[in-house]
């Protein structure tokens, strides 16, 4: 049984590296513009509205109350965004990060790759399709998630705009935990940005929990 | 060892028995436990962990000296009691019964919530803003507007009920009285933030272990179902540490918290005993009531090894004890108050009552009235017979005069004026008052505005803002400023009109069925082409009518900042200066003024900077401004006196005069012949005339004791919506 769980262990990791390499060269989701009033109006009420809240409220309350995590295909203009019900993670992250631009609040955008299982991502698959929305975010039992962070005493704490809270920094395994995480650009002044103790490279993707 | 552990019932809404005999059994496999309740109902005595069941008879009927001779019975042996239950823990401390494992009764009194104030020098904790429910109405009112009705009106030991509006406090209040009694009940200021835990353990005033819980899941009420298990932040554990050795406390404690996005962590409760999920912290390793039982007897407990640092909770079934058969369901048509002894199967509710039987009601001294004042009154009334009002129009002088004034100091950049809301008060005298004091007439119909306009009001001074638009006939009436409810209707006004033409816009987080709903960014689109596209001879205007006394102080002044983050985008959209905002408050009457010296220089402030082609700014006090000049006078035609001593009058007034009573309370003056006194909170009630349950204009008033059937009672503060929404139900007559 142990060498059975070390095999399957292996294949996991063999995934996600496998994952992590497709990612490799990945920007974060953003919003397009079609450089014209529609998008320009689009942007204004968004940021608008942002500021309009009591501070950090658009981003735990009003933008998950407003939009539910579902499929839809890319690229995304602001009208597009700000016209639908539904937007994926990517374009919750990248609302979220535009909500604490407008506010004042630094905001970091997040990469992460979070473990499941196959079934799920399967079933996540099967929604993806139907709506001709891209599946490369799903690799094996692994998904491709974006979130945000902020800084606090040299550490990020880590906020999903997607599930509306805040992920744990204390490490969690097994279903729903991250597999590696990347931050893109390092904090202006240049200083160490820290996750859960570890140290973050920008750029680079981490596996915070791996032994 | 054999201990006895009450407050065994394990619901929806659990006590701690049952968790802390998991954790004796783990820690002392061979101790004795004994499940000591109350009734069978508590479910968690059915659990294989207890030995042995102990039931006494409920609190509302136990002969309490008996019972102390019964526990110190069954503890002369050498047997431990733990109490699991908050208001028993308090009554043991006063018994000095050998084996109780409780703290000095003196320590208790340091706890008393909502103050708690042995807690107070903690680091980094602070007890959330409260007002007893004894104090008068109208300051329980005032406390929850001032916290935007973000409230919870609370127990005195357990239960707390969420409140939005008054008759959600009343209601609240009326069910926890009648659970708990009057006793320590009061309203509570909601924290927004994560709900976390700390248990302690202590014995003669030594700390022995604590825990910090962070709740992952709860239940509908709020309850524990799943946690994470952490340790305490050192510089709290240590001032607990010190608290704990002062307060020379044994036994459990449980201290609740909301931890703010800051950090601060606002103490909203505190139990003196192990809280229900006590064993998920020997779960994790932390064994705290093992350690209690091992510092009083001096025997080893057997490690807990730490399984995991979160817990949850399952529902499971288990066979019922033999011999504690279950009784059938009470009778369904039991009122609530006496179904709820099936949820406090421990009977806390009946205990409470008990131990505080002997609690006085507080009774308040009544406040005396100004002697001018009813000289007033009692002029204006003449000879006319109760029910009627009277307009007392030097108040309303003094009231024009000021805020005209407070409002001309604001800023000298803007032109800043009062609007008279017509439909407050459409008195005819009042109207002509207001023209002379220089303020601008809002109205809603074509009907306010010939009024106004037969009052002496030029159509310049003159502002249209309702949900009816402005029929065509009267477009081309120059009037000071149009305000639309829809985009239909600005786009006919745009098209018909010249001069200030604005819109009324919902602001975002604001429940109302008025104005352009700018949370809709299609809606807002096209707002913003509208205006853009507007002939030059417009200048553009926003309204936002938001009423203060529903919605709270901090809430309004959120919509306002809104509304100015909305215009100075309008204008950097379509290029076109936003020329007016006419902001509308709908204040209590005690709060315009400092709305106005504070709050207002701070909208001011931000508009101006926000806003490049800002000129004016109409302010729309609502009722605020001519409330406090009306009096409605009625008379005593009953006195009942209720067998719990309080007494009901009722007069020949009703909701009918007093429609407003249904939304807030008013103040009342009790006069008979040479003596007035305005009325504090107490015990008593003002029925009204009406054959209607709801027609109650006071609960919770102290009526004096020379009160009299022929009595007058004047209702203060009924010169607004009491005036023009008043109807003549039960007159005999139609509309």
């Amino acid at each position: 049984m142990v060498r059975l769980q070390t095999t399957v262990s292996d294949v996991q990791e063999a995934m996600l590296h496998e994952f992590l390499a497709t990612l490799r060269e990945r920007p974060c989701s953003f919003l397009a513009s079609h450089g014209a009033p529609c998008c320009d109006i689009a942007r204004a009420w968004f940021e608008t509205m942002a500021r309009s809240m009591p501070p950090g409220d658009a981003i735990v309350a009003w933008i998950p109350k407003r939009w539910q995590w579902g499929p839809h295909t890319w690229p995304l203009n602001w009208c597009e965004a700000v016209a639908r019900d539904t937007l994926d993670c990517g374009a919750l992250a990248a609302l979220a990060h535009a909500a604490a631009t407008a506010t004042g609040q630094q905001t970091w955008r997040v990469q992460l790759v979070e473990q499941f299982d196959v079934s799920a991502t399967q079933n996540w698959r099967v929604a993806w399709n139907r709506a001709g929305a891209n599946c490369d975010w799903l690799h094996g039992p692994y998904a491709y998630h974006e979130v945000i962070a902020t800084e606090g005493d040299g550490e990020f704490s880590l906020w999903d705009p997607t599930d509306c809270r805040r992920i744990d920094s204390t490490p969690r395994r097994g279903y729903a935990s991250i597999a590696a995480l990347r931050v893109l650009e390092a904090p202006e002044p240049i200083r160490p940005i820290r996750w859960r103790s570890r140290r973050l490279e920008p750029g680079i993707w981490h596996c915070p929990d791996a032994h | 060892m054999r201990v006895l552990l009450s407050g065994c019932h394990s619901g929806p809404s659990p006590s701690s028995g049952l968790g802390v005999a998991r954790s004796l059994r783990e820690a002392f496999p061979y101790a004795w436990l004994v499940a000591k309740d109350h009734s069978v109902e508590c479910s968690g005595m059915h659990h294989e962990v207890f030995d042995e069941t102990s039931i006494s008879r409920p609190w509302a009927e136990l002969d309490l000296a008996a019972h102390r001779s019964d526990l110190a019975a069954q503890l002369a042996g050498g047997s431990l009691f733990l109490s699991g239950l908050d208001l028993e823990a308090a009554w043991l401390a006063e018994q000095n019964l050998d084996g109780a494992l409780v703290a000095p009764a003196n320590s208790f009194q340091r706890l008393t919530k909502p103050a708690v104030c042995a807690m107070a020098g903690l680091p980094g904790v602070a007890v959330p803003p409260w007002a007893s429910m004894d104090a008068d109405q109208r300051e329980v009112l005032a406390f929850a507007r001032h916290h935007d009705w973000r409230v919870w009106v609370k127990g005195p030991a357990y239960e707390a009920k969420r409140a939005t509006n008054w008759q959600e406090l009343r209601g609240a209040h009326e069910k926890l009285a009648d659970t708990w009694g009057n006793a320590g009940l009061h309203v509570q200021a909601e924290v927004k933030g994560t709900e976390v835990s700390i248990a302690v353990s202590a014995f003669r005033g030594e700390m022995l272990d604590a825990v910090f819980m962070e709740k992952r899941q709860v239940t509908e009420t709020g309850k524990t179902w799943a946690g994470a298990i952490a340790n305490v932040p050192p510089g709290l554990l240590a001032s607990l540490r010190a608290v704990l050795g002062d307060l020379c406390w044994t036994g459990g404690m449980e201290l609740e918290f909301v931890r703010d996005t800051a950090g601060l962590l606002w103490l909203i409760d505190l139990n003196p005993r192990f809280p229900a999920w006590i064993h998920g912290a020997t779960l994790a390793g932390r064994n705290l009531p093992a350690r209690l039982v091992t510092a009083a007897t001096g025997i080893a407990a057997a490690a807990s090894p730490v399984r995991a640092a979160q817990f949850t909770r399952v529902v499971v079934e288990l066979p019922v004890r033999s011999g504690s058969s279950l009784l059938p369901l009470r009778s369904p048509d039991l009122d609530l108050a006496d179904a709820a002894v099936g949820k406090h199967p421990s009977g806390m509710p009946a205990m409470h009552r008990r131990l505080n039987a002997s609690a006085k009601v507080i009774v308040v001294a009544t406040k005396d009235v100004d002697a001018a004042w009813v000289s007033a009154v009692q002029k204006g009334q003449a000879k006319r017979p109760t029910p009627c009002r009277v307009l007392l129009h030097s108040v309303a002088a003094d009231r024009f005069a000021h805020f005209t004034e407070l409002a001309r100091h604001l800023t000298p950049d803007l032109d800043v004026a009062i609007g008279y809301s017509v439909k407050t008060n459409p008195d005819f005298k009042l109207l002509q008052q207001a023209n002379e004091a220089r303020l601008l007439a809002e109205v809603i119909s074509p009907e306010e505005l010939k009024l106004v306009q037969s009052a002496g009001f030029s159509s310049a001074d003159v502002i249209y803002n309702g949900p009816l638009p402005l029929p065509s006939a009267l477009l081309a009436v120059p009037l000071r400023a149009i305000f639309s409810d829809s985009l239909p209707a600005l786009a006919r006004n745009l098209e018909h009109r010249t001069g200030i033409v604005g819109i009324r816009v919902r602001p975002p987080g604001v429940q109302s069925r008025f104005g352009l709903d700018v949370e809709d960014a299609a809606a807002f689109a096209e707002l913003v082409s509208a205006m853009r596209s507007a002939s030059t001879e417009i200048s553009l205007g926003l309204s936002m009518h938001v009423q203060s006394s529903v919605v709270g102080i901090g809430r309004w002044s959120q919509a306002v900042r809104a509304l100015i983050e909305f215009a100075s985008t309008i204008e950097q959209l379509t290029g076109r200066p936003v020329v007016c905002l006419d902001v509308g408050g709908g204040w209590e009457a005690d709060d315009f003024a400092d709305i106005l010296r504070h709050d207002m220089r701070a909208h001011v402030t931000q508009a101006k900077n926000k806003i490049r082609g800002l000129a004016n700014l109409i302010l729309e006090p609502g009722k605020a401004l001519i409330e406090p000049a009306g009096v409605t006078l009625t008379q005593v035609v009953e006195l009942r006196q209720n067998r719990d001593g309080s007494r009901d009058a009722v007069i020949d007034g009703s909701i009918a005069e007093l429609p407003m009573s249904l939304a807030r309370p008013h103040r009342v003056v009790a006069v008979q012949r040479g003596r007035t006194a305005m009325l504090p909170s107490g015990g008593d009630r003002i029925l009204g005339r009406l054959c209607l349950e709801f027609d109650i204009l006071r609960s919770q008033i102290g009526l004096p004791e020379w009160l009299q059937e022929g009595d007058q009672l004047w209702f203060c503060d009924s010169g607004a919506y009491d005036v023009s929404m008043g109807h003549p139900f039960g007159r005999g007559t139609t509309w």
